[in-house]
Formats: C-alpha cells, sequence, structure tokens
C-alpha cells in the first residue's frame, strides 16, 4: 500500500510537471499515466478488499491532485479544478474509511457465545462479576437436565459476549479454575437444504413410544427397535421372560424397573452400573416415562438382579459364580453379564455357566473394553456364552470394543452413548460393551417371552442369520434386528 | 481376588470415559492398567506422568479395559 501511494503521488507529480512545462511536457505527462497505472496495478495485488483498495486510492489521487494544485498555484484558473478535485477524492476516501470503522465495530459488537461449564457444586452467580465486567449474558444450555439426570450438561451455561471481548472473557474463565470446568467457543452451526433421506430413514414408521426420551435413544434406530415394537403392541407372549442382571445391584425402585422389576436379592445398586444395564435389558416401554427399551409396556420381560460385584464395579469369582448360580435357580431364562477380566476363566465360572446352560439359561457376556480379541477375556470366552461387542453410531466398532470372532457365538449390538437408568432417579448416558450386552439381553427375552421353549441354539442362530452385516462384522459379528428376529420366532411358534 | 505379581509402572493417568468413567494408567508399552484403591485428588489429573509400584491384581470388573492394580506407592514424574 505505501509503494502504491508513493507511485500515485509520484504520477501526479509527473502530470504536474507535464502541465506546467512546454518543452518534454506531454513525455512528463506521459510517464505520469505510466506511473499511475503501475499504482493500480500495485493496488490490485495487494488486494485488501474493495472498499480498502478504494479508500486508498482515493487517499493518494486526493494528495496527488493536491500536489498539483500547489505546483500550479501561479495558475489559479488552472489550479482550482485539481483542488477541487482533490477535495472531492479525499472526502471520498473519509467516507469511505468512515463506513469501513461503523461496520467493523458492527462485527466486533455481534454477539459470540460460549459453552461454559461450571463444577457441579458451582453456581453461575459465582461468575457474575467477570460476566458483567465483559458484558455478557448467560442461559442454560440445557434446561430439561438437572444434576440428577447429568452433572455435566446440567452445569453447562450458554455465555453470549461480544467478539470483541471475547477473547479476554474466555482467558478470564479459564483462569477461574475454582468455579469452571470447561470453556469452549459455541461453533456456528449453517443450515443446509435438507437432503433427501437414505433409504433406511425412508423406510422408518412413525414412532409408537411416548417414553419422552426416545429420541435419545440412537441405539434403538441402529437394531429396528421401533419396527419391533410396532410388531409387539399387538401381541401377547406366552409368558414373561426373566432377564437376569448379574452386577452391582439395581435400583429396584427406579421409576422405569419398578414396574417389571421380579423379586430378587439386590435390590439396592449404590454404584450405578447394573441399574443402567437393567434399563437397557427391560425398562418398561410406552408408560410414558423415562426410555425405551424393547419391552413393549413391561409385558414381555421382567428384571432380576443379582450380587456380581461390589459397589465398587469391582467382584470375585465366587461372588460371580454364586451369582450364576442363584439366577438359574431362580428360573432366569437369560443371565446377562457386564462384567470380565483378561484372564484364564477360573473352573468354578465354567462350571457355573455350564450349569445354567444345562437348565435352560441362556447366557451373554460383555466382550470388553480393551480393543482386544475377547478369547482372553472371561467370561466371555466361555464356551456357549453369547459374546457381545459393540458399535457406535455410524456403525462401525466401538473404538474400544474387544474383537469377538475367534470365539462360537459373536453378536454385536449398539454400545456408545447409550442413555438408560441413574441409579437413585434420573437417566444417564454411558458408553461400553456393558451397554450393548444388556441390549441384547432384552431382545432374547422377548424372544423367549413368545416362545419358552426356544433353545439357545435356536436363538443364537436367529440373532446371527437375521443381524446385518455392518462395516467391522468380520471382526464383531454381526450386528441384532430386533424386529427381524422377533419375525422369525413368530414364524417358527 | 487373586494376586500376581508386583510391578514399576511408568506411565500417564487417564480418565477413561467407559462404564460411567473411571482412572486409568498408560504406560509406555501403551498397557492399561485400572487401580483399585482410588486415586487421591492430586492424582486425578488426566496426563498427569507418573511412577506407581503396584500389585497387579486378577479380580473381575466392569471396566473390562485392563489389567487391575493395587497401588503401593505412586509419585509425579516432572
Amino acid at each position: 500500500m505505501f509503494t502504491s501511494g508513493i507511485a500515485t503521488v509520484g504520477a501526479f507529480l509527473l502530470i504536474g510537471l507535464g502541465a506546467t512545462r512546454e518543452s518534454k511536457g506531454a513525455l512528463y505527462t506521459l510517464s505520469g499515466f505510466l506511473l499511475m497505472a503501475c499504482a493500480l496495478y500495485l493496488h490490485t495485488q495487494a488486494y485488501t478488499g474493495v472498499l480498502t483498495a478504494t479508500a486508498a486510492i482515493s487517499v493518494e489521487i486526493g494528495v496527488g491532485f493536491f500536489v498539483l494544485a500547489g505546483l500550479l498555484s501561479r495558475h489559479r484558473k488552472q489550479a482550482r479544478p485539481f483542488f477541487y478535485f482533490g477535495s472531492i477524492a479525499l472526502l471520498v476516501a473519509v467516507v469511505l474509511f468512515g463506513w469501513m470503522q461503523v461496520t467493523s465495530d458492527r462485527t466486533l459488537n455481534t454477539p459470540q457465545t460460549l459453552l461454559v461449564e461450571l463444577g457441579p457444586d458451582d453456581s453461575i452467580s459465582e461468575l457474575h462479576q467477570t460476566l458483567t465486567e465483559h458484558g455478557a449474558t448467560t442461559e442454560k444450555a440445557f434446561p430439561a437436565f438437572d444434576l440428577n439426570m447429568d452433572q455435566d450438561l446440567a452445569q453447562v451455561y450458554i455465555v453470549s459476549v461480544s467478539a470483541s471481548r471475547l477473547g479476554s472473557l474466555i482467558d478470564a474463565l479459564k483462569e477461574d479454575v475454582e468455579n469452571v470446568d470447561h470453556v469452549e467457543l459455541n461453533f456456528d452451526v449453517s443450515l443446509q437444504d435438507p437432503i433427501a433421506a437414505s433409504s433406511d430413514r425412508d423406510q422408518r414408521h412413525d414412532i409408537l413410544e411416548n417414553d419422552p426420551l426416545v429420541a435419545n435413544q440412537w441405539g434403538l434406530d441402529a437394531i429396528q427397535g421401533h419396527q419391533a415394537h410396532a410388531l409387539l403392541k399387538d401381541l401377547s407372549p406366552e409368558r414373561k421372560a426373566r432377564v437376569a442382571i448379574l452386577d452391582t445391584g439395581v435400583d429396584a425402585g427406579h421409576e422405569d424397573v419398578a414396574g417389571t422389576f421380579a423379586a430378587s436379592p439386590a435390590t439396592a445398586d449404590p454404584h450405578g452400573h447394573g441399574s443402567h444395564c437393567a434399563g437397557l435389558a427391560g425398562a418398561v416401554t410406552n408408560n410414558g416415562i423415562g426410555i425405551a427399551s424393547l419391552n413393549w409396556e413391561g409385558r414381555f420381560v421382567e428384571i432380576s438382579s443379582y450380587q456380581a460385584l461390589n459397589e465398587s464395579g469391582i467382584g470375585t469369582i465366587e461372588m460371580i459364580s454364586q451369582a450364576i448360580l442363584d439366577a438359574t435357580r431362580d428360573d432366569a431364562d437369560v443371565i446377562s453379564m457386564s462384567l470380565g477380566a483378561k484372564a484364564d476363566t477360573p473352573k468354578v465360572i465354567r462350571d457355573a455357566i455350564g450349569f445354567a446352560r444345562r437348565n435352560n439359561t441362556i447366557v451373554l457376556a460383555s466382550a470388553g473394553n480393551a480393543n482386544e480379541d475377547a478369547a482372553d477375556h472371561m467370561p466371555s470366552n466361555v464356551e456357549g456364552v453369547i459374546v457381545v461387542s459393540a458399535v457406535d453410531e455410524k456403525l462401525e466398532k466401538a473404538s474400544f470394543s474387544n474383537t469377538n470372532m475367534s470365539l462360537s457365538r459373536p453378536i454385536t449390538a449398539p454400545g456408545v452413548n447409550m442413555l438408560s437408568l441413574k441409579t437413585g432417579g434420573g437417566y444417564v448416558p454411558m458408553s461400553g460393551t456393558s451397554m450393548s450386552t444388556p441390549l441384547v439381553a432384552g431382545l432374547v427375552g422377548v424372544m423367549r417371552a413368545l416362545n419358552p421353549d426356544i433353545t439357545e441354539d435356536a436363538v443364537y442362530n436367529i440373532l446371527s442369520r437375521t443381524g446385518k452385516n455392518v462395516k467391522d462384522s468380520a471382526r464383531i459379528g454381526k450386528l441384532i434386528d430386533a424386529e427381524a428376529s422377533i419375525q422369525s420366532v413368530l414364524s417358527g411358534r | 481376588m487373586a494376586s500376581n505379581h508386583d510391578v514399576t509402572i511408568t506411565g500417564q493417568i487417564t480418565r477413561v470415559d467407559l462404564e460411567g468413567g473411571f482412572w486409568g494408567v498408560v504406560d509406555q508399552d501403551n498397557k492399561h492398567f485400572v487401580p483399585l484403591n482410588p486415586l487421591s485428588s492430586e492424582f486425578q489429573q488426566h496426563g498427569l506422568s507418573v511412577q506407581i509400584e503396584a500389585r497387579e491384581v486378577t479380580v473381575i470388573g466392569v471396566s473390562m479395559w485392563g489389567q487391575h492394580i493395587e497401588i503401593i506407592s505412586i509419585q509425579k514424574l516432572s
């Protein structure tokens, strides 16, 4: 910009010299116009925007005309037009720079938003001084969430602040480590024209369930859960099937499972893991409360609970074996074990699982979360156990999920960000093969409810035959299809 | 609960967002460890480099993420 400015002024000087000299006047004038052309070229190369370039050229032209007017000051008539042109050019420059300043201020004053997560014990009022100093306003990001539902989401606030003060506010909030857990920019999302839905979505029927959180349960979409509900709503089970959750216990009084909880030993869950699994296996569906499972109106599956793990989520060989045995003695149709360890399976657990299978109890276990082969993971590596890996929302192997294809009964189900029961009340998302396992257990329970005589071999064959091949099925087995599995059971009744 | 052997682990504390969330340790060979005894708050920092004297323990749990350990001593590494 500086070089082009010098060139422009120099061009006017040459033009002025050409106008005042009789000899070689044309040469000076021609040189001046050439230099002017060079200056304009430099402006285009140093492009900083049309307004900026125009304003700069106006300044240069204005100064050039004033220089000319000065050179011609002895000839007032000749100098006067250059003075006027210079004044007009400078006036144009002033107007353009003024306009740019105004629009710039408008941009800087455009509100930007931050997502600020407070600690679970903190209040937005504790940030009052910082927010006031920056002229920021706040609102809760997820007003439907309270601390009981999710300690993180309940504490997220949208903070609006002018762009000019955004940086200093971020710094101030990040320094406030006592109250602020996390700060990030809330990205703008541009709406685009809708794209025609893919075939899967085209085939979706209306969602039947009145459970208010069902829209947050992507896993039901992935396993054709809504289509399964459409079948189940008009069916009656031969009898309720019993799905035993062997875990940290189950909060038997939780609003979304109490109506289908069967008398069993572990009715409290200080840890929370077992209650989450129980909801995925059999939360009462279409009851206007919380989440949905495959247990339509609670008519197909009842949940029982056995203490395989302590309040820290840890169990001994004895605890787990005892839980398997107790559940089997209580006529469980299905045992769901979202637990394990990287070790050879102790004989006593293999024996307990053998006992369960001989007594017509179908046993499922998680593949594990170490991104390894479940063959090294117990008790999923026990013969006859249906071993459940996990897929994510893209229906790809969840990054953590163990593979299961080296075992005899591999299958997979959604296991990332699965919403289910929170012990003590409320709902919370969790991830892990612990979540995919009870989802399959719930489906197996429904199959048993429709056909109590169905064997474990038949159940697994249906799951596998009707399951969908997904990207990583060669490593984690087929993704269950609840609708197709139920239809297959119905056709064989 | 079955005890195996004592180990020295040099690695980083990591927050694992699985099964409701827990603290783990990843060593330099990317081996995963799950402490059975709770980490004190000063060690509950994702990415913190530590050296741990621990005893490997075989238990069955919900994490299914790595080797369980009982920490004997732990110190921060600069």
